[in-house]
């Protein structure tokens, strides 16, 4: 974005942000295709063969053994949340570098910052 | 298993209506789908909206990444105000799956819906009045964090470049949009949106595609503490995430034959409507 700032408007320094717009584009595009893969066809192949019993079964991430080997596909479905999940995580992660690469250290310690916060959740429900 | 196949059927069928419905308004669908996992499929709030928040992450994804390829996506603003929606996120999680537990809990759940239910209705009232961007005053804290930007070419309209203003009340709010994200399942855009467009002077497209890239980290903030917690249901994850994206995909391609006005105010009428069941069965009046 080159447009025309008006007055006192500091200069900002764009080319690489805007490839960076594409690139994130791309991460979430192939994220949440394969996503949607693996949930489609895992849970197809769940419907077919799980019992009405686990549609309420929570997923608990400390104890995945329940879990595995229930029903054939059900590797995929659990696959295909946590491809959804690392979408955006991994479009932080790129924008970070991005930032870093583009000398914007502010903004590349700003989205660490986001990141710290996607950590803190994980503790915070892990935790208490 | 067949009542398996039939239930996952009727959730996948609700999420398509719930993305398209969605999409067709500029809101997720997460204000549909987690009354309708409670009053339809008899699915506790808890675990309703933590399924919820991992279709919103998917709803999110494939728009944002529609909105990158044609230049509309404000990174820096994105950025700037997703530190406050990430944390809004994590704090309405945590009340949702540490403090509202039990159905004294459910009950408060259940306000707070049907008041962003209101909300929405409010703000979609307003939309159609109007839908004006505010020029906000000079602001030192915008230009710290170089928010000013540049609105890509629109039909015969040049690329136009806009001054960003009060950011730090476009801080706050998108903080209580993140809040409201992590406690209820919803995307949030209902409130980033105004908050970007009248109060800190974004032109609307940038806007709306900028919030949709910030849905989804914000829903990934809050559905990380459920997820940690045990709050999700795998199988019921499933057909409500691709029910919504293909819902959404459906949402796009209708666009050029429905009237936006009519639907909006259709979607005002059930909006009204479930507040008003949420309500009363917060009260414990009704068991609908």
């Amino acid at each position: 974005m080159t447009g025309a700032h008006d007055g006192a408007a500091p200069p900002v320094p764009s080319a690489d942000i805007d490839r960076l717009a594409g690139q994130l584009g791309r991460i979430l595009r192939y994220g949440v295709s394969l996503g949607a893969l693996l949930l489609t066809v895992g849970g197809l192949l769940v419907a077919l063969q799980a019992s009405p019993s686990d549609l309420q079964r929570p997923l608990d991430l400390l104890d995945l053994r329940p879990w595995l080997g229930m029903s054939p596909g059900i590797e995929l479905l659990l696959a295909g949340i946590a491809v959804l999940v690392g979408t955006p995580i991994a479009r932080v992660c790129a924008s970070v570098l991005a930032f870093h690469q583009a000398r914007e250290s502010d903004y590349a310690a700003l989205v660490s910052a986001v990141l710290l916060v996607l950590v803190a959740s994980v503790v915070v429900g892990l935790l208490l | 298993m067949l009542s398996l196949a039939l239930a996952l059927l009727g959730i996948l069928l609700l999420a398509i209506g719930a993305g398209a419905l969605g999409s067709l308004l500029g809101l997720g669908g997460g204000l549909v789908i987690v009354p309708g996992l409670v009053l339809l499929f008899g699915v506790d709030v808890h675990f309703a909206v933590a399924c919820s928040l991992i279709s919103v992450i998917a709803t999110s994804a494939g728009s944002a990444s529609r909105y990158a390829s044609r230049g509309l996506l404000h990174l820096r603003l994105g950025f700037f105000l997703e530190i406050a929606t990430s944390v809004g996120a994590l704090f309405g999680a945590f009340v949702t799956a540490f403090v509202l537990l039990g159905a004294a809990g459910s009950e408060v759940l259940y306000g707070a819906f049907a008041a962003v239910c209101a909300s929405a209705v409010g703000l979609l009232y307003r939309d159609l009045k109007r839908g004006q961007v505010t020029v906000p005053p000079p602001d030192r804290l915008a230009d710290r964090w170089r928010l000013h930007g540049t609105a890509p070419p629109d039909g015969d309209r040049p690329a136009t470049a806009f001054r960003v203003g009060r950011a730090r009340t476009g801080l706050a709010l998108a903080f209580v949009a993140g809040c409201a994200s992590g406690l209820l399942g919803i995307g949030g855009g209902i409130y980033k949106v105004p908050a970007m467009t009248g109060v800190m002077g974004v032109p609307i497209k940038v806007a709306s595609a900028t919030s949709s890239l910030m849905i989804g980290v914000t829903a990934v903030a809050g559905a990380l503490v459920y997820l940690a917690q045990g709050d999700v249901l795998p199988l019921i994850v499933a057909p409500v995430a691709v029910g919504t994206l293909a819902g959404t995909f459906l949402g796009t391609r209708l666009h050029e034959v429905a009237s936006t006005r009519t639907l909006k105010l259709a979607f005002i009428l059930v909006l009204l409507a479930a507040a008003l069941i949420m309500v009363l069965r917060g009260l414990g009046v009704s068991s609908l």
